[in-house]
């Protein structure tokens, strides 16, 4: 990897969270707003239709985590004791400029840690349906959109009209069609994109408008043509390609990604809401109900709080089409329940529909299980 | 046991081996725990019989109703609600749960990190050994917790007749709107099973029939105000336990008949412990049969528990469902209005509960109040932290305690209640 110079070359390549740190800190100079945001069904095509910033918040470092564990049970998952602990300690520097928090009723864990945190900064908490093929899912979704857009309109004093949304919508399928585009080279063989550039570009391409990314998209394609021309590539031609599925991943959880890739392996396809998952599917156009639109859009997210997420196993498959991985690996925060138990489900799926090898991790923040990931890593790539 | 139990078992599918075993367990923990306890009230010699026959002639009542045409509903949750089924001509029980059971064998489907009351469900499924999951014709699952509701993805592979309800975890009006178009379908659903249509009549008297059975309930524990207290927390236990799984008639009598006596004994401050003996709330997870751990330690480290802020206590049975209404649809809002009070965890934010369980602690003149959080239970262990906030507040002691059905931190969990006990004293 060291031989190939780096897709963005702005000085940030492998750390996404200081490439947003700026871009946040432009906005926040020109004087735009900021909402900080904890969670993929956060619709932040309406926030970026009413001229604001969706921050994503803090929560992928172990290092506030003891601070969490004296109020939070220690049984919780790393990610949500993590984004409590930035808070409680003052260290997340996008909850600080943050004006607002979106929250969301994913998860156990989130929901009731929402109501610790409410009173420090104006929480917007959406109901978020959990049978999103259920009659009223739709609607009640579209709902919670329409009650987010009149808190953030009573909070900021600003306003979108239908125009502009869908002028968003449309943004955002062309951003997200590119970043498609890009995916697709890590879906070569071998792969000439690598994780850590999905995670320099996706992590900007989240908060930015789609805009702001295309020209940047656009240029980055260039180069990754180039890349291919020159007979570039990440890892060894014969790496076992890994699809890796599961809870978020970032900071100090992509230790899984390194662990894979000192076993020999290659993650070409990280699925999850830090991953792929942002930029999948697409807003309906001109459909004369951008917030409907919108709402349907969200509500196919095959999160594990939604039931019973067929929808993961299907877009798994397409997924495994795609990308071609010899290996699925699930990865489960710790204490994360949905995604705990759904894992029986998944490798069953992977394992019979696919044929291919599954292995299902839970991990935390630490360090502590680097060593024994590393075997079980190995052993999953022995018996392909 | 007879014979005649074994065949009804075997015939029910269950594993004889394993359920000999289970009701070998359980009939010694009911003598430890529940016969030798003192001054009990005359009436509970009821629970007893019911206990000791719990698996035995209640079963064989059940399958007798179903062989005259009546379904059985199997319940997991106090969200299913039970005047709708009663409607529908069918009956209602509450699912097996209280027990670790075949663990090894639910850790290959389950997380080992899942809480206890789950594992315990999916234990006595793959054990073979609750009849009243093999006897209903319809298990009911909701949408409660991340735990449960993934869990019944899984359990839907392991029965062919589970029907699962969604639940809000809002109360918006969305919210109510979510859980009256669910109690709806499940009344379309109940009656499909039975194959009678649920009509203005059968559903007042069977919202007249459970509200009975609540307002025994409420009386019984309305008698634990008394100092001394005239029943123990185990036996008041028992009952709100046997409240899932009787006839509700038959229960309402005789829950009502052991108000009589305990009305007797408040009169002559007779108590099942000496009088000022400390008293304590518990509050949090539900503890069903026989889910006595906890309950057990208390009354044998010096006092007295007064109150179960649970849904297997008065979280479950407080409200009542109007009865004014005339009309299927007025007495089905009815319903909904009374199962939205239900002030479980999983609703964010739940306000209600923090000040149901100040009032529980006034009410039952509470000196402290056990926060009951079952292992990896979120909503219930997060909810904690508010718990004990609020309760600092009016000067109230709090014991948080997270535990699961082991008995391994017995020792420990006894410690910690004593020194907590010995506090409340000081």
């Amino acid at each position: 990897m060291l031989t190939i110079p780096p897709l963005m070359d702005d000085g940030f390549a492998g750390e996404p969270a200081k490439r947003v740190l700026q871009y946040m800190q432009a906005h926040k100079a020109k004087g735009d707003p900021i909402v900080g945001i904890y969670c993929g069904y956060a619709p932040i095509e309406l926030i970026q239709a009413m001229g604001l910033v969706p921050a994503v918040l803090c929560a992928f470092s172990k290092v506030p985590i003891p601070a969490a564990e004296t109020v939070l049970p220690a049984n919780l998952c790393p990610l949500i004791k993590s984004s409590f602990g930035f808070i409680i300690e003052g260290t997340c520097p996008f909850y600080a400029m943050s004006q607002a928090v979106i929250a969301e009723t994913t998860c156990d864990g989130k929901k009731k840690m929402f109501e610790l945190i409410a009173d420090i900064k104006p929480t917007h908490v959406m109901d978020l349906p959990q049978v999103p093929d259920q009659r009223e899912a739709l609607p009640n979704w579209k709902q919670m959109i329409l009650r987010l857009q009149e808190f953030l309109e009573k909070t900021f004093d600003r306003k979108a009209d239908e125009n502009k949304i869908e002028a968003s919508l449309q943004a955002a399928n062309r951003r997200n069609a590119l970043m498609q585009k890009i995916f697709d080279y890590a879906a070569l063989r071998p792969s000439a994109l690598h994780w850590s550039e999905m995670y320099d570009v996706g992590f900007l391409a989240l908060p930015a408008t789609g805009a702001e990314m295309a020209p940047r998209l656009e240029a980055l394609l260039e180069r990754l043509e180039k890349r291919v021309r020159d007979g570039l590539h990440f890892g060894r031609p014969d790496a076992p390609r890994v699809l890796v599925t599961g809870c978020p991943v970032g900071g100090d959880a992509t230790k899984i990604f390194k662990v894979i890739e000192a076993a020999g392996g290659a993650v070409v396809a990280p699925d999850a809401c830090t991953g792929m998952k942002a930029f999948a599917g697409t807003f309906q156009e001109n459909s004369g109900d951008p917030i409907g639109a919108m709402a349907e859009r969200y509500l196919k997210i095959p999160c594990a709080c939604m039931t019973p997420n067929e929808r993961r196993l299907t877009d798994l498959s397409i997924m495994i089409d795609r990308f071609k991985p010899d290996a699925v690996i699930d990865v489960v925060l710790q204490a994360c329940h949905a995604y705990n138990i759904e894992s029986h489900k998944v490798g069953r799926h992977v394992q019979e529909a696919h044929g291919l090898p599954f292995l299902k991790v839970e991990i935390d923040y630490s360090e502590g299980d680097i060593g024994q990931l590393r075997t079980r890593v190995e052993a999953l790539f022995e018996s392909i | 046991m007879s014979e005649d139990y074994r065949l009804m078992w075997k015939n029910l599918g269950l594993n004889l081996e394993a359920h000999d075993m289970l009701l070998g367990v359980l009939g010694n923990a009911y003598k430890d725990i529940y016969l030798s306890q003192k001054e009990r009230p005359e009436g509970m010699a009821y629970f007893d019989f019911v206990m000791s026959e719990v698996h035995g002639l209640r079963i064989k009542e059940l399958l007798d109703e179903k062989a005259a045409g009546r379904k059985i509903v199997g319940a997991y949750c106090v969200f299913v609600p039970e005047e709708i089924v009663l409607a529908a001509n069918a009956t209602l029980v509450g699912l097996c749960s209280g027990a670790d059971f075949a663990i090894e064998e639910v850790e290959k489907l389950l997380p080992r990190n899942t809480c206890a009351l789950i594992k315990s469900a999916f234990g006595f499924k793959l054990g073979k050994v609750c009849p009243y999951l093999e006897s209903a014709d319809m298990i009911v699952g909701e949408n409660t917790c991340d735990g449960k509701k993934k869990a019944y993805e899984t359990l839907g592979q392991l029965v062919s007749n589970l029907y699962v309800m969604d639940l809000p975890q809002v109360k918006t009006q969305n919210g109510r709107a979510l859980l009256k178009a669910e109690y709806f379908q499940f009344k379309a659903a109940v009656e499909k099973l039975t194959g009678k249509a649920i009509t203005a009549d059968s559903l007042k008297a069977a919202i007249q029939t459970v509200n009975a059975k609540r307002k025994a309930i409420h009386r019984l524990s309305a008698l634990r105000q008394a100092d001394p207290a005239p029943i123990s927390g185990l036996d008041a236990l028992l009952a709100n336990q046997v409240f899932f799984y009787d006839n509700p008639a038959r229960f309402t009598a005789s829950v009502n008949k052991i108000c009589d006596e305990l009305e007797k004994r408040v009169e002559e401050k007779k108590g099942a412990f000496p009088a000022r003996t400390p008293r304590l709330l518990i509050s949090g997870c539900p503890q069903a049969v026989p889910n006595w751990k906890l309950p057990f330690i208390i009354e044998t480290s010096g006092a007295v528990i007064v109150g179960e802020e649970s849904c297997v206590g008065e979280r479950g049975t407080r409200n009542l469902t109007a009865e004014t209404g005339n009309t299927v649809e007025t007495m089905m809002e009815a319903i909904v209005d009374r199962y939205f009070q239900v002030d479980c965890a999983i609703f964010t934010p739940n306000p209600d509960r923090l000040a149901h369980i100040e009032q529980m602690a006034a009410q039952y003149k509470a000196d402290g109040v056990i926060h009951y959080g079952l292992q990896f239970c979120q909503p219930y262990l997060m909810e904690a932290i508010p718990v004990e906030k609020a309760l600092e507040k009016k000067n109230i002691p709090c014991l948080r305690i997270e535990t699961d059905y082991s008995m391994e931190d017995a020792g420990q969990l006894k410690t910690r209640i004593e020194a907590f006990i010995e506090q409340i004293k000081g």
